[in-house]
């Protein structure tokens, strides 16, 4: 696996948790990383139906250790996500063996200072229903017919929980190799070799709470 | 009186629009064009002569408010890889009808008829009529209406003309004529080729694939007395495209050869009888029946084994009958009626589609001095496949002294959805097994069905309002003035509003067990496009006229609007990644149309010494492509092609029964190779045109 981590700029939020005005703001520093290009089932060959195909394996992804976790340990708690082409898992529901649920939040990566009270954590019922939902525009990507191509919707943050139970929020920012969208007119070869590979950025809160 | 009128009427005058100039479009009867209410170009044929112009295309680009759509891979909303079609007032080429002789044209491919399709060496003149005030038209008359007026037979005549240029492109046509006393018999004959061309080396294959058509045009025009008219016309194209190209075997990923071709055969008859019976009465009966007809064979080189084979075939039948009444008080009277029936036979659908429309509609002009005229109108569709349709029209002009005329007319124009959206039945095997039904193939209970048998793993609340379609329709408001400032300058201008309703959008409505979506068509989108047009033509000596027109545009998608104010849009950082929220001047509008359009002309005519020439310089500001950063908007920087400016120039010299022009088209090598496919740079061309019979009644 040829992923490459990068850790971006520490990211430095303060946050303000009630309007009490004598209350003393507590900071909260939670760092931003970036992954490139991970491979998510990537294109393997055409079926004789000529569907594209991949091994069918998830890869998974612990938000906590900022690193991909072998699929040997799919029963076990050590990931939080999966990805296999434009289908995302948690680990959770009956996806995985932890507490891990996740929902859609529509604005900026930075707008999302802390995930609301009221929100809902939907639950993975694969095959028919995911925390994140599938489909185009249903959940994180757009699917463009005319020009094959995916793209993640700005905007769209994913809010996680943990196999562990604790929180992060994730932006999708790209879907093909080298965080590189191929031109409309490229060859449907190109536009199928290159997918799969997902540039992301997240957030993972440690302490447990819900403030980022 | 009423056919030698017409028959025999002078040609046109390239510059001034002359208050003789006669218009029909607008009215559907013959009005001078100073006494049309409704925002009307006219291009004559001395234009279209002076222009060097070949393919309808051609010369519909030099005019003002009139985007020509072409080539970008993707750009679906705007004519796409299916040719080049025409905008009127910023609405797609969807959205514009063609008429021949005022008959429509058909085979249409992805919404769009390829203007290239149709020569125009012999055409008389062209007439065009903006916004949805050309609703009598019936269904597609939204943008507008393109009536291409082909030639009768005048005088006898026999004309051949050859042009040569860059890629080997050449057009040949031969018009012959005989008039009689009684009758005329009109022929025409074109043929167009072109080698193709290349604008990018490093991929194999060419950018467009060797061509070469062939138009055949017959008109028989019979007046077995004074009253009665009788004409008969055909036309027949023939057109072949050489396919050669490399791809890769996406299962071996091994390099392939592929090779074919696509034809199109497009085919048309019209019997018209015309009968006036006395000065207040008159009425026509037109007969009309249409076959287009596409079909793509790719076979791999190799092993000439299938690669790809597309076949789409629609006849078009049509009948109907108008008639004309003068009634007292200035009142004039059209009424009429008619059957349509379509039928289509594709590779595309299960099974051979049809569909039968039912249509009728009234006008009354009313000319209540000679300052003030008003026109009111109603047209009824009604058929089957969707739901039926009121067409409602109004326009008034006053003319407020010799000079200057005011215009305001307002028009309800509609769609009718196409065969896919109603007939579709379709599963894609290729792209993860979805399903698109037409709105007339599927069913709730068909839908609750499928789960039963669980075919289907979930049904969407969206699936619960599937309905019959309704037509997409356009309400415009233009309002307007002419001024003829003097014997050598006039000028113009139209604003215009048309507000689109009920755009037919395709959305979910079910979940395969397998995941992959179910789609069905609904009525769910609103548009606009506003904008306002400038004309002006000033005679600057004997021999040199200038025209110049411009168009400011402005469209948007209203669901798109409410979305951004809503704060619910994003766009994405080219160079950082991140999104950001989309603000209203954020938003470009609708993609595929320039806010700005300009265009110049300076035309010299000198008859005495048979020199002509022509400068044209066409500007059109840059323009959205697609959406990149999947917000379905137009919005960042590199969602855009760059404006365009294209500059034409030629010269012509007429002896004895020469003429001789030589031109360059495109003087500066523009070129886009991404967003302009069909545009191949600087084309310099040479023409001859011979005269066999020179007739002295010409002039």
């Amino acid at each position: 696996m040829k992923t490459k981590l990068i850790a971006l700029t520490a990211l430095t939020g303060i946050i303000f948790t009630s309007c009490d005005k004598d209350e003393v703001p507590a900071p909260i520093t939670v760092q931003t990383k970036s992954v490139n290009d991970l491979q998510a089932d990537t294109i393997i060959g055409i079926s004789s139906m000529g569907q594209p195909y991949g091994s069918g394996k998830y890869t998974l992804y612990s938000l906590e250790t900022n690193a991909v976790i072998a699929n040997t340990d799919s029963a076990t708690t050590k990931w939080d996500i999966g990805f296999r082409g434009t289908t995302i898992i948690t680990n959770g529901g009956n996806s995985g063996p932890g507490t891990g649920g996740a929902f859609v939040y529509t604005g900026t990566f930075s707008d999302l200072t802390i995930i609301p009270a009221d929100s809902t954590f939907r639950l993975d019922s694969a095959p028919t229903s995911y925390a994140v939902k599938t489909g185009s525009g249903n959940g994180w990507y757009n699917y463009n017919g005319a020009t094959q191509l995916i793209t993640a919707i700005p905007g769209r943050i994913l809010v996680i929980r943990t196999a562990s139970g604790k929180y992060a929020k994730i932006e999708i920012q790209n879907y093909y190799k080298g965080g590189v969208t191929p031109d409309a007119t490229a060859s449907d070869n190109d536009k199928l070799t290159k997918q799969r590979y997902y540039t992301f950025r997240y957030a993972f809160q440690s302490n447990g709470s819900k403030n980022f | 009186m009423l056919f030698t009128a017409t028959a025999f009427s002078q040609e046109d005058t390239l510059f001034s629009k002359t208050l003789t100039e006669l218009v029909v479009t607008a009215t559907r009867t013959e009005r001078k064009l100073s006494n049309v209410a409704v925002p009307v170009q006219i291009i004559s044929k001395k234009a279209i002569a002076q222009s060097g112009s070949v393919r309808l295309n051609d010369i519909l680009s030099e005019q003002t408010g009139l985007y020509i759509t072409s080539g970008g891979a993707t750009s679906s909303a705007g004519g796409g890889v299916f040719g080049n079609g025409v905008q009127l007032q910023g609405l797609s080429p969807d959205y514009t009808l063609i008429l021949l002789d005022g008959e429509p044209i058909i085979g249409r491919q992805g919404g769009v008829i390829d203007l290239s399709r149709l020569s125009v060496g012999n055409i008389k003149k062209i007439e065009i009529v903006k916004g949805p005030s050309s609703s009598l038209y019936g269904s597609e008359a939204m943008g507008g209406v393109v009536n291409i007026i082909s030639e009768q037979a005048q005088l006898n005549k026999l004309d051949a003309s050859f042009r040569y240029g860059r890629f080997n492109a050449t057009d040949a046509n031969i018009t012959a004529a005989i008039k009689k006393q009684k009758w005329g018999l009109q022929l025409f004959g074109n043929r167009n080729s072109s080698e193709g061309f290349d604008l990018d080396k490093t991929v194999p294959g060419k950018t467009i694939d060797p061509y070469g058509s062939y138009t055949t045009q017959a008109r028989f025009n019979f007046y077995p007395t004074q009253k009665t008219k009788i004409s008969l016309s055909g036309r027949y194209y023939n057109e072949k495209q050489d396919n050669y190209f490399l791809t890769q075997d996406i299962g071996t990923g091994n390099t392939i050869a592929i090779t074919g071709n696509g034809r199109v055969k497009d085919m048309n008859l019209n019997p018209v009888i015309t009968q006036q019976f006395n000065n207040d009465l008159r009425s026509s009966m037109r007969f009309y029946f249409s076959r287009y007809e596409y079909e793509q064979t790719l076979v791999k080189d190799a092993d000439k084994s299938s690669y790809y084979h597309d076949f789409f075939q629609q006849d078009f039948y049509r009948a109907e009958n108008q008639t004309d009444i003068n009634l007292p008080a200035g009142n004039f009277l059209s009424i009429g009626a008619g059957l349509v029936a379509e039928k289509l036979n594709t590779t595309r659908y299960a099974g051979k589609r049809s569909n039968d429309i039912r249509y009728a509609f009234i006008q009354n002009e009313w000319k209540a001095n000679e300052q003030f005229t008003l026109i009111g109108g109603l047209r009824y569709d009604d058929n089957s496949a969707y739901q039926s349709r009121l067409s409602p029209k109004l326009a008034g002009q006053f003319k407020i002294n010799d000079k200057l005329r005011i215009n305001a007319s307002y028009g309800a124009g509609f769609k009718a959805p196409d065969f896919r959206q109603l007939f579709l039945n379709f599963l894609n095997t290729a792209a993860g097994g979805y399903v698109v039904y037409g709105a007339n193939e599927i069913n709730i209970s068909e839908l609750e069905a499928q789960k039963q048998q669980g075919i289907l793993s979930d049904i969407l609340p969206r699936a619960y309002q599937l309905a019959l379609l309704k037509p997409e329709i356009s309400k415009g408001v233009n309002a307007g003035a002419q001024y003829d400032v003097n014997d050598k300058l006039n000028v113009g201008v139209n604003f215009f509003r048309n507000d689109i309703d009920n755009l037919i959008q395709v959305d979910v409505i079910a979940f395969r067990n397998n995941a992959a979506a179910v789609y069905s068509y609904f009525n769910v989108k609103k548009a606009y496009t506003q904008g306002a047009e400038f004309n002006a033509s000033y005679k600057l000596s004997n021999s040199f006229h200038i025209q110049s027109g411009y168009q400011f545009l402005l469209t948007a998608d209203k669901s798109d609007i409410k979305r951004i104010k809503e704060g619910d849009v994003f766009a994405r950082d080219l160079q950082t990644g991140e999104a950001y929220r989309v603000s209203r001047s954020d938003y470009a509008g609708l993609p595929n149309r320039s806010k700005h359009m300009v265009n110049t002309k300076l035309f010299y005519d000198n008859e005495k010494k048979g020199w002509s020439a022509s400068l044209r310089v066409i500007y059109k500001s840059r323009w959205g492509t697609y959406d990149k950063d999947g917000n379905g908007l137009i919005n960042r920087e590199d969602e855009f092609a760059k404006g365009s400016t294209l500059i034409n120039i030629n010269a012509a010299k007429t002896i004895n029964a020469f003429r001789l022009q030589a031109g360059v088209d495109n003087l500066f090598d523009y070129k886009d190779e991404i967003n302009l496919p069909g545009q191949p740079g600087i084309q310099p061309y040479v023409s001859v045109n011979y005269s066999f019979i020179k007739n002295k009644n010409n002039k």
